[in-house]
């Protein structure tokens, strides 16, 4: 056991820290707006933009992150598109996330009673209007748990941004294990650190859940 | 592309996607058995060791399975234990996926009404003999949609399994990437492969959940 030279190195990891935040903050704020594109087009009654939807969605699910990192920054170079390591890596998790983000879209929209709709429209209130005054508010209540754990996923997922030498926790790992030969306190530290954030953000979960309760309407 | 090199990258491809399925099935059963014991453990163990399996499960759902991959694999040999990289990758995967799929165990228990316990007692049936003839099968008829949505998990995981320097599908794509110069095509055949094998995988799960809804 050697934690001295984790001491010695905690600013090099912490580095590594900031990096996965910044490519899991990147994915979230993708995958938030590309989710909702996504809702869009998987619930539109137009049957061309539905199919476009569902089959973005099947595809994205269905193949490793892994594999469709390598795509971007491996792939698209040959058709000149250079994207840099972390652009691949922040653009790959938010349209991967994208599909399962707007499936928690759309199963929470879709929770929502058709009458609180009907009643809405009842008031003579516009489609749009009661989208956004009635059937959202509630809707979002009920997609915060998903999301939150999605979110969880995401952090968990930036690792992978290491295998195109992306500077973060597992990379600062990695580098410092081949400088140190002390892979067992390199790592222990490294799962912590990620332990740490994942447990973070379940906490800041449990707070919103109980600052924005869903409230049981039918 | 010539249709002869076409038809050996892809027989070259499917070598790698026999290796992803091994590597995912040892992964499942490995994972499969631990996580059926952790469920049991946290519905039924006593305080000590329930306490136990519901951290053993937070720990493993915060760390990503790449960093555990990594740490294990280089950490064994300083500990003395020299294994092979397949193994510690099913061993140390089937360690991660135990936690996932003990939760998709202790939903689907917890989902067999409690009057089958009563009727049980009151057949004067022991609780082992209960919990394995009566409870265990419907449970495990309830769990099949989410445990099949973690074996697609676990499929897709083992991709990170050529970051550690295993050979698998994603390995032999890059090679014959390397190759032919051909990567985007090389890397989009491998998405295809993936796609064969978790797209039919989350067919399965989809189609045997609506047939259970109407039951």
């Amino acid at each position: 056991m050697d934690f001295a030279f984790i001491k010695t190195n905690a600013p090099f990891l912490l580095d590594g820290a900031t990096m996965t935040v910044a490519l899991a903050l990147g994915a979230l704020i993708g995958a938030t707006a590309g989710g909702a594109v996504v809702a869009a087009l998987t619930m539109s009654r137009l049957a061309p933009l539905r199919w476009l939807g569902l089959a973005f969605v099947e595809v994205m699910r269905n193949t490793p992150i892994l594999v469709q990192i390598f795509v971007l920054y491996f792939g698209m170079p040959t058709l000149g598109l250079t994207l840099s390591a972390f652009a691949s890596a922040v653009l790959a998790m938010s349209l991967q996330n994208s599909a399962y983000v707007g499936e928690i879209y759309r199963a929470g929209l879709e929770s929502i009673h058709p009458r609180q709709r009907e009643a809405a429209l009842a008031l003579g209130m516009m489609p749009g209007q009661a989208l956004r005054t009635i059937l959202l508010p509630q809707a979002l209540r009920r997609v915060l748990p998903p999301l939150g754990n999605q979110f969880i996923i995401i952090i968990k997922d930036t690792s992978v941004a290491s295998t195109i030498a992306v500077a973060e926790l597992t990379q600062a790992g990695k580098l410092l294990l081949d400088r140190s030969a002390a892979p067992y306190e390199t790592f222990t530290t490294v799962a912590l650190m990620y332990l740490g954030m994942s447990a973070a953000v379940a906490g800041l979960l449990k707070v919103a859940e109980f600052r924005f309760p869903v409230r049981v309407s039918q | 592309m010539t249709g002869a090199m076409l038809l050996s990258t892809g027989q070259y491809l499917a070598r790698g996607a026999v290796v992803t399925v091994g590597l995912s099935l040892g992964m499942i059963t490995v994972a499969t058995c631990f996580g059926l014991m952790l469920a049991v453990l946290r519905l039924y163990g006593v305080g000590p060791l329930r306490l136990a399996a519901a951290v053993y499960g937070l720990i493993a759902r915060g760390v990503p399975l790449l960093v555990l991959l990594i740490g294990s694999y280089f950490s064994l040999p300083y500990l003395g234990i020299d294994l092979p990289l397949w193994l510690v990758v099913v061993l140390v995967g089937g360690l991660y996926f135990a936690a996932y799929m003990a939760e998709v165990f202790r939903a689907a228990l917890a989902a067999v009404p409690r009057t089958q316990w009563d009727a049980g007692r009151a057949l004067g049936m022991r609780r082992l003999q209960l919990f394995t003839i009566v409870i265990l099968p419907q449970a495990s008829r309830l769990s099949i949609p989410p445990f099949l949505n973690v074996v697609l998990v676990a499929v897709k995981n083992t991709s990170l399994v050529s970051a550690i320097g295993g050979w698998e599908l994603v390995a032999a794509g890059r090679e014959i990437g390397e190759r032919t110069m051909e990567i985007l095509p090389a890397y989009l055949a491998v998405a295809a492969f993936y796609f064969v094998i978790c797209f039919t995988l989350s067919q399965i799960a989809r189609h045997i959940e609506k047939k259970m809804r109407h039951v």
